[in-house]
């Protein structure tokens, strides 16, 4: 599959923007979704399978390129993100400070994974300038990954300006190269929301698969669905909270897989890192497939049933190893459990990203991480039935709200990443229609999604949302504003390109 | 960490970059080529290097050409570069011992230049205290915005560790380690340094370069200058084998006048701390301990910066930060009376602060050029920004200048003296102006 090009027609508003600011016509347009994760959160990271779907709305980037020139003028249509300019330097690579907050760091993600695709396919980026004009609809710290589109966005615009119009870019590529763009900022993500922008399709979820390989697969959903993503307008931006909340929990579920593999004697070599928790189980059911013969998994129907036996065993297994701690891990408890000094366990497990805690919650986290892969199956079981059998669209409906009900409660207990205006605006969707409601994205506010069956649940959730919500907890919000934060979407197609045709 | 929120900071000013006259900028080689330039070049809408200077103009000329420096003009004569009108400001990234006759006249000649704002200087700008004093008061006389680039201050963990004391994460400050290692002062050299950097005077050595950039550092992070000093300084290496480039011995040896270990304590004016420093002056490197700590023990909780190089100022580290909040202490007892807590009660928080990907050589001069500019542009909006100021003493903003350079480059003086007399100093008056020192 590869990036689709379209008219830039389409892109009236923009390429006037970019004549404005810059006096000349842009040469392209590059967009890349926002996408909101229906369900499975924080466990993109432990490798384990995730549901996002893209929507409607965009990450655009208006380009012209300056040929001869090694200098990009990035400007930005929100007056919160002042103008930059910066040149490439001729002999090294572009310096990302990865210690400062600044939007023009994405941009130099994106510019850096795709410089170093062209560099690789033979066509170095050499003497190409760019002026860019940048204007984007996904709310920023909202969970909607905001930063995921842009990078997309100027990823694809980079290799367009090295490539030409005519060179056709990949959507595997394009999600490989950025899926780790990223970790330059030191944000340790997972790459759904890079493959999920990339390679949203209309009217379809998306299974994101990330071992053996990162892969998504189209599923479609009902055609009456339709989710509300409400904004909490709690801002909470990853990466400056990333020490205490997102950053955090990664370490926590590496140290968590860490603690079951060494009780349970399991070596988790042959990676860079330390093991993830999708590691830890899968190790440990191969070996018992090989003790007992092919008992355990000779009755699984298929692949599906198969997985959630492993992860309900893996759920079993928390219990035994860990619950005794429930309350926590200090630093020296956890070093212990892993019979490391705590010299070792700093550098081994704390290093990685700048961290900071009171107790390490390996119980906890380790069981949200389990159930909701298993949540996720359990949808995809949904999904995969939906079709095949005859069972009525609002029984399936109503199951797939339950389980994102369970989510947020896992979230909630277990994980930690929710806040009470999350709470708050999930109980006034489910008493207004929604079958399920839950955060998306790392969560510590940012946005809500709600499963509507159909418009007129639409309308009604929409408008207690404001009533009880908006009204009462922002009273001067503006009308604009509020259709800001309230997005109805259904899922929309990924990245492309707009050019003259 | 306020400070490196820089998203809505405007880095594309409305008035023209500031102009950036060179000297010691060479196209194939160099500490400005490898930090200087792409400092430069991620702030090209605040900065444009306009002219280069080189007593070989061919040398300069190449430069601008290899460099696209395509708005620079090149420069055999000092009197010409430094009188040169479109230059606001100028940066002399040479050797210590070169600063000296270059600065004197160069401020001279300036004074045809009135465009010129700013002077940038690497550390240590002078060869000794009393050449330093003099460029002090003849910039101070010329008027100029000086800067000096002790660019350790711009370190983000050297930020983060004086943001955690100044939020009084640890308390008061009980005690303080240091060690650090200067890598070209040990057992062997590499042949391709020259013999002159190895003598005593050269303005390069452990003490003045080591030693100053880190003890600047940790005035920096404490927010306080010392009051008593005592230095023992060592040749116990005179001769040393000279290796060659992949560091097999080449089976000759080399003479060294400069120290190659140094003892040192103090106190701490602010709350009388205990400071004690040594410094290691080279290979072989540590074996079970990391060559470069520092280690600040508090009343609530301990600070501890680590790093594999020696040089804190040019090197990634890691900061370990453990203790308790004061608001994390009950402050009440149930019947209204304060509880003094214990020093163990209260929730113990960790913090590790390591930046992977974080470039120190370049990062660290980046962003002593980002707080140039924006104190030129006064990006941040910051109402009666002053246009000049003498010091930067022991602020977030701005940037160190040829004061704070001053004030260390006393302390090292002092050093020296006070392991020439074998006696404790008091040094509390350092920061008067002029020296009586």
């Amino acid at each position: 599959m590869s990036v689709p090009t379209y008219s830039l027609n389409r892109c009236n508003e923009i390429t006037r923007h970019f004549f404005e600011s810059f006096g000349r016509d842009a040469d392209f347009v590059s967009r890349s979704p926002g996408r909101v994760n229906i369900i499975g959160e924080h466990i993109d990271y432990c490798n384990f399978s995730v549901l996002p779907m893209a929507i409607d709305v965009e990450m655009l980037l208006a380009v012209h390129v300056v040929r001869g020139s090694t200098s990009i003028e990035l400007k930005n249509a929100d007056p919160k993100f002042a103008p930059r300019c910066f040149d490439i330097p001729l002999e090294a690579s572009i310096g990302i400070d990865p210690a400062l907050s600044d939007w023009s760091n994405y941009f130099k993600c994106g510019l850096l994974v795709a410089q170093t695709l062209c560099q690789e396919t033979g066509q170095p980026m050499k003497d190409i300038g760019m002026q860019v004009f940048c204007q984007g609809t996904v709310p920023t710290g909202g969970g909607l990954s905001s930063s995921a589109a842009f990078i997309c966005a100027t990823a694809l615009a980079t290799i367009r300006a090295v490539k030409g119009p005519k060179y056709v870019i990949s959507k595997q590529d394009l999600t490989r190269i950025t899926a780790d763009a990223e970790h330059y900022l030191g944000v340790n993500n997972g790459g759904m929301d890079q493959c999920a922008s990339v390679c949203g399709e209309k009217d379809h979820a998306l299974y994101v698969e990330f071992k053996p390989a990162l892969k998504a697969t189209p599923f479609p959903l009902p055609s009456s669905v339709r989710f509300i993503i409400a904004n909490t307008l709690v801002v909470s931006n990853k990466f400056e909270t990333a020490p205490t909340n997102y950053n955090l929990r990664v370490v926590e579920c590496t140290i968590a897989a860490s603690v079951l593999a060494h009780t349970h004697g399991v070596s988790l070599l042959g990676e860079k890192t330390p093991g993830n928790l999708r590691q830890v189980i899968y190790t440990l059911c191969e070996r018992a497939k090989d003790t007992e013969g092919t008992a355990i998994q000779k009755d699984a129907l298929d692949k599906i049933d198969e997985e959630i036996n492993k992860l309900q065993y893996a759920l079993n297994l928390v219990e035994e190893t860990l619950g005794s701690r429930s309350k926590g891990y200090t630093m020296l408890e956890a070093s212990t459990a892993l019979e490391m000094t705590p010299e070792e366990f700093t550098r081994e497990y704390l290093t990685s990203f700048p961290v900071r805690f009171h107790l390490l919650q390996l119980y906890l986290r380790a069981r949200h991480v389990y159930s909701e892969a298993l949540r996720v199956l359990q949808c995809l079981r949904l999904m995969t039935n939906v079709y095949s059998t005859s069972t009525d669209t609002q029984k399936f409906l109503r199951n797939f709200g339950t389980l994102m009900n369970t989510s947020q409660t896992s979230c909630r207990d277990n994980y930690e990443c929710s806040c009470e205006e999350t709470e708050q605006m999930c109980s006034i969707a489910l008493n207004n229609g929604s079958l399920g409601s839950r955060l998306t994205g790392a969560g510590w506010g940012g946005c809500i999604i709600s499963l509507c069956p159909d418009k007129e649940s639409v309308a009604r959730v929409k408008r207690a949302l404001i009533d009880e919500y908006y009204n009462e907890k922002f009273p001067k919000i503006s009308s604009s504003e509020l259709d800001a934060a309230i997005i109805v979407s259904k899922p929309v197609a990924g990245s492309a390109l707009y050019e003259y045709l | 960490m306020y400070h490196n929120k820089r998203s809505a900071v405007s880095t594309v000013p409305n008035e023209d970059p500031i102009r950036v006259g060179f000297i010691g900028l060479n196209f194939s080689r160099g500490w400005a080529l490898k930090t200087h330039r792409p400092a430069i070049l991620q702030l090209s809408s605040q900065f444009v290097i306009t002219a280069v200077y080189d007593e070989n103009e061919q040398m300069a000329t190449n430069t601008i050409q290899q460099l696209k420096l395509v708005h620079a003009t090149p420069f055999s004569s000092l009197e010409l570069f430094s009188s040169f009108q479109h230059v606001d400001m100028i940066v002399v990234s040479v050797q210590a011992s070169k600063q000296y006759e270059l600065l004197m006249p160069l401020l001279e000649f300036s004074r045809r230049n009135s465009n010129l704002k700013y002077l940038l200087i690497e550390w240590a700008f002078a060869s000794n205290l009393q050449q330093a004093e003099k460029v002090y008061q003849a910039s101070a006389i010329r008027g100029l915005q000086t800067v000096v680039a002790l660019q350790g201050r711009k370190s983000p963990y050297i930020q983060r560790a004086k943001e955690l004391i100044h939020e009084n994460h640890i308390g008061g400050i009980n005690s303080i380690e240091i060690s650090c290692n200067a890598c070209w002062y040990g057992y062997e050299r590499p042949r391709k340094f020259a013999d002159g950097m190895f003598e005593m005077g050269s303005g390069l050595d452990l003490v003045t370069t080591t030693f100053g950039h880190t003890m600047d550092l940790l005035q920096y992070i404490t927010g306080s200058y010392f009051s008593k000093i005592n230095g023992l300084v060592f040749n116990n290496i005179p001769e040393q084998m000279l290796v060659d480039d992949s560091g097999r011995s080449m089976g000759r040896t080399s003479a060294k006048t400069v120290p190659d270990h140094l003892l040192f304590h103090g106190c701490l004016q602010r709350g009388n701390v205990p400071v004690s420093c040594t410094i290691k002056g080279g290979k072989p490197t540590k074996k079970f301990t990391k060559n470069f700590i520092i280690d600040i023990h508090g009343t609530r909780g301990d600070i501890k910066i680590e790093g594999d190089a020696g040089f804190a100022e040019m090197s990634n580290l890691v900061l370990y930060y453990s203790g308790t909040r004061v608001n994390d202490i009950p402050i009440a007892g149930a019947n209204g009376h304060p509880v003094h807590p214990s020093l163990d009660q209260g929730k113990e928080f960790m913090e590790v602060y390591h930046l992977r990907n974080y470039d120190a050589v370049h990062g660290n001069i980046f962003r002593l050029y980002q707080s140039i500019a924006d104190f030129h542009f006064n990006t941040k909006n910051i109402p009666r920004l002053p246009s000049q100021f003498i010091m930067q003493g022991f602020e977030f903003e701005g940037f160190p200048t040829l004061m704070d350079g001053l004030i260390i480059r006393r302390l090292i003086d002092s050093v020296y003296k006070s392991n020439l007399i074998g006696a404790t100093l008091d040094v509390s008056h350092i920061l008067q102006f002029p020296s009586s020192i």
